[in-house]
């Protein structure tokens, strides 16, 4: 479903009149990526961790066709994220920095009609998927503009975008960063169920708990750099080199 | 069921009158702010009088005025559409997440065209009826009617222009110089609410390079002056081919514009 190859992201830096010009370029380059391999398969939860800044969310944005690696690979359901980005925007389901993300003068309902379209269902068909979600999630009798949300009614709003049109692979960044432990186990549940039914999910997320708890295999990503990829319950109880750096996450 | 284009432009489109509509008094006060002006440029018309400069043209300073006022709102609007619009999204955090779904970027910009130009157009014709009431001979219904090929050519630049203001703000995450440049230029030398006999020389032969002053000459001259599509076709085929040269190149910049953010990881930061 998901294949990254060799993915490298040097930000490059902004010289000359591009500095002068643009506002948020820095003036060195700077390696978020360095040669990431990963793959999810239909059917299977993979847990991205490793501490802020480690570049889950630039692999992220990579994989849902917003950036452009420097180097390597990124195939989705067949489709190069280059070549293909078209193509691949139709697989994909994202959830990005949490509970940003929506019109704070509109409903919840309506935010969801809305992304439902955008993201390709008709709209009766959006309407109807936006009940069920607004049930799923418990939301549907306490919804009201997004501005009045707390941030826990949020974070499932914002889960329940990514799921509205059944994407064939999830990409969650950190989709339980408002919720408190009983929410966050519903949604790990909820994401179990998909994963069921053959979606795929590479949730990114700095709580090695959670990615223990949720997922069947783990990342561990570090600087930029891909430290270990196996067994959840293996990395929690590694020994060796790698146990400063899940003492790294663990600290985070 | 997969969502059509004209689907996925009317969500955007329901989606803008919502939040529109979630500021009720806007509307208003941009109305009370129509009344004003074409009130302010009446009086301004009673001062100027008679002037030979605008001989040949029915209604007097007035009804020139209350053309270039009204095209100018109306173009301004458009001029603004796709910044302003990138601009909230950047804001909301949501253009990542429109730019990661499979709608087209042609579909997102043509339908946050919709409300903005609903609404510019309320304006334009609120603009219309209080001409029409102060100089009825001049203004009438029919004038502008006549006149809708060529306003809608006007709207063609600004809303090219706005595709290069919308590309500069993607690429630089700030408000443009673009539209600010264009709206100053089209102010002084388009002829928009004086008209250009009053420069001097050097002037207004740079006013040959602004693309609406060929829209108001072809405007007053079939509102004001009752002339025929024919004598008016060097002027509207100049203001065509800017339309076609400056949308091509917005396009373009915009792509680029787009495709540079991809690489240095702005897309989604205002």
């Amino acid at each position: 479903m998901l294949e990254v190859d060799g993915v490298s992201k040097i930000f490059p830096p902004a010289t000359g009149i591009l500095r002068a010009v643009m506002r948020t370029a820095g003036d060195q380059p700077v390696t978020a990526l360095d040669e990431v391999d990963l793959s999810v398969a239909p059917g299977e939860v993979v847990g991205l961790v490793g501490p802020n800044g480690a570049g889950k969310t630039t692999l992220f944005r990579i994989i849902a066709t917003l950036l452009e690696p420097s180097a390597g690979r990124v195939v989705v359901g067949g489709n190069d994220v280059i070549n293909s980005p078209e193509e691949v925007r139709q697989w994909i389901g994202l959830l990005l920095e949490g509970d940003r993300g929506f019109y704070q003068r509109l409903t919840g309902r309506h935010n969801l009609e809305f992304f439902g379209v955008m993201l390709g269902l008709s709209p009766a068909a959006s309407r109807s998927r936006v009940e069920e979600l607004m049930s799923q999630f418990g939301l549907a009798d306490r919804d009201r503009r997004v501005f009045g949300y707390s941030a826990g009614m949020r974070a499932r709003l914002a889960l329940a975008r990514a799921l509205i049109a059944e994407p064939r692979l999830l990409l969650l960044d950190e989709p339980t960063r408002s919720l408190d432990p009983s929410a966050s186990v519903d949604v790990l549940d909820a994401i179990r169920g998909l994963a069921d039914v053959g979606h795929a999910v590479l949730i990114a997320s700095h709580r090695l708990n959670e990615v223990v708890t949720g997922c069947d295999r783990a990342v561990l990503l570090i600087d930029g750099r891909v430290h270990y990829d196996g067994s959840p319950d293996d990395l929690i109880t590694a020994g060796g080199m790698l146990r400063p750096l899940v003492e790294l996450v663990e600290d985070d | 069921m997969v969502a059509t284009t004209i689907d996925r432009m009317r969500a955007i489109t329901r989606r803008d009158f919502r939040l529109q509509m979630s500021y009720p008094f806007e509307l208003l006060s941009s109305l009370w702010g129509v009344a004003i002006s074409v009130f302010m440029f009446y009086f301004i018309g009673r001062l100027v009088g008679d002037t030979d400069l605008l001989s040949g043209l029915e209604g007097g300073y007035f009804a020139f005025a209350v053309i270039g006022v009204t095209v100018m709102g109306l173009s301004f609007s458009i001029l603004d559409v796709f910044r302003s619009s990138i601009q909230r999204e950047q804001a909301n955090g949501t253009l990542e997440l429109l730019l990661a779904s499979p709608t087209s970027l042609r579909a997102l910009l043509s339908g946050s065209l919709v409300v903005p130009m609903g609404f510019a157009g309320i304006q334009a014709v609120a603009y219309a009826i209080f001409g029409w009431i102060l100089a009825p001979e001049a203004l009438g219904p029919s004038a502008w009617l006549r006149a809708v090929p060529v306003l809608l050519l006007i709207m063609g630049a600004f809303a090219a222009m706005g595709l290069w203001s919308a590309a500069f703000v993607v690429f630089a995450q700030r408000g443009d110089p673009v539209s600010g440049m264009f709206v100053q230029a089209t102010n002084l030398l388009a002829g928009a609410v004086f008209p250009i006999a009053v420069l001097p020389d050097w002037l207004q032969t740079l006013s040959h390079l602004v693309p609406t002053f060929y829209g108001f000459e072809a405007l007053r001259g079939l509102m004001l002056a009752g002339a025929s599509w024919a004598s008016l076709l060097d002027e509207i085929a100049i203001l065509a081919a800017f339309d076609i040269v400056l949308a091509a190149i917005g396009i373009w910049l915009l792509r680029r514009a787009l495709r540079f953010a991809r690489v240095m990881g702005t897309l989604g930061t205002s």
